[in-house]
């Protein structure tokens, strides 16, 4: 290999690792991503709170459908709780930062409440459905009084 | 003034209902509103019904009952101030409805009550529960009234707190019976010359489903 080729290799390894260490979210990307997951996950809860109040007919296949989409996002939303983004401007209480090993749980708790929900909601029992979608939506209360800003 | 021992009839009917429905309400409002999720729908029809009643009362407060009427019991900055120098005399000039400070507080309950439920008409709760009056505001505006309702709360206990306190003070210290007041209608102290209250239950239930028709109103907006 000539003085060139090598060059140009070092060049292209050197533009690689500063492309990957570029690639570390921004707190404020990290924010939004986290506020954007939550938003879905409130948004796909809200038709389910309706059916499960009456406030619309019950709809089995929807419902399964809704519950679905949450297993899917809630594992997503602690992805957004990166280190960097500890002080950044959010509504997560400074709480959530000085109490991680609960804070994270919270997350395990809501992956396991929500994939539980879809589980359930395949066997069709409404009544099962409506008691696990009550022990989820708890969840994401009690996190909401402890971690959240007030407002 | 002077007192007489003997009992006067001093709350009707309708009155009392309306003081301790609001008390069973607030208790279960204030309980429900921190259980949240599911027993938010409920909350909500609590405030309702809260909302009626206060709406009754501010109606009753013009057409009802001599000694329910504001204008009998909402007194002038002077007369309250007359009236706050002998509060802890143990015999304080009796009144055949509200004292001139105590006829403050009642309109600060009512007020602060009022207030409590207009925020929660526009709340959210961050899941699935909505107030009917939600979908008139924005996001922002309806999380500041969230936060609003949730610190009015706290405030409405406090003033509770005092209400139950001073009840007591009267109750205990000065021997004017209160409590029974407000559960038979009769003080065993009252001015020589009072008012007659005349009970009119055909009118209170008039204005009762007036009230709930408003706010059957307003929730469907």
């Amino acid at each position: 290999m000539n003085n060139r080729t090598l060059w140009t290799l070092f060049l292209v390894v050197l533009m690689s690792v500063t492309q990957y260490v570029y690639s570390e979210p921004k707190p404020d990307d990290a924010v939004h991503y986290r506020q954007g997951i939550l938003m879905a996950l409130g948004w796909n809860v809200g038709p389910m709170g309706a059916m499960v109040k009456g406030k619309v007919p019950y709809d089995a296949e929807r419902f399964r459908f809704l519950a679905k989409r949450l297993e899917l996002l809630a594992p997503m939303v602690r992805e957004g709780f990166i280190e960097s983004s500890r002080s950044a401007e959010s509504d997560t209480r400074p709480e959530a930062w000085e109490n991680l090993e609960d804070f994270n749980q919270r997350f395990s708790e809501l992956e396991k409440v929500s994939s539980d929900l879809a589980a359930i909601t395949m066997n069709g029992d409404r009544e099962a459905v409506v008691k696990q979608f009550i022990a989820t939506v708890n969840v994401c209360k009690d996190c909401h009084d402890n971690y959240r800003v007030k407002r | 003034m002077n007192s007489t021992s003997k009992n006067s009839y001093i709350w009707d009917l309708p009155t009392r209902v309306c003081h301790w429905a609001l008390a069973l309400l607030f208790i279960f409002s204030w309980w429900s509103g921190r259980e949240g999720g599911m027993f938010l729908q409920y909350h909500m029809l609590c405030g309702y019904c809260v909302l009626s009643l206060i709406l009754f009362r501010f109606l009753w407060g013009f057409f009802g009952t001599s000694s329910s009427l504001f204008s009998n019991f909402l007194c002038g900055p002077a007369e309250v101030w007359r009236y706050s120098k002998t509060i802890f005399h143990r015999k304080s000039a009796p009144y055949f409805t509200h004292n001139p400070l105590g006829g403050w507080a009642v309109m600060t309950m009512l007020l602060v009550l009022l207030l409590q439920i207009v925020t929660g008409l526009f709340a959210n709760d961050d899941l699935f529960n909505e107030g009917p009056l939600y979908p008139y505001v924005s996001s922002q505006l309806s999380d500041f009234f969230t936060g609003i309702h949730e610190v009015i709360a706290y405030f409405l206990i406090g003033l509770i707190l005092l209400h139950i306190l001073v009840i007591a003070f009267y109750q205990f210290w000065k021997k004017q019976y209160l409590v029974q007041a407000m559960i038979t209608g009769y003080l065993n102290q009252v001015p020589q010359k009072s008012l007659i209250v005349s009970v009119t239950l055909r009118r209170a239930l008039f204005f009762l489903v007036l009230s709930g028709l408003m706010v059957t109103l307003i929730v469907n907006l």
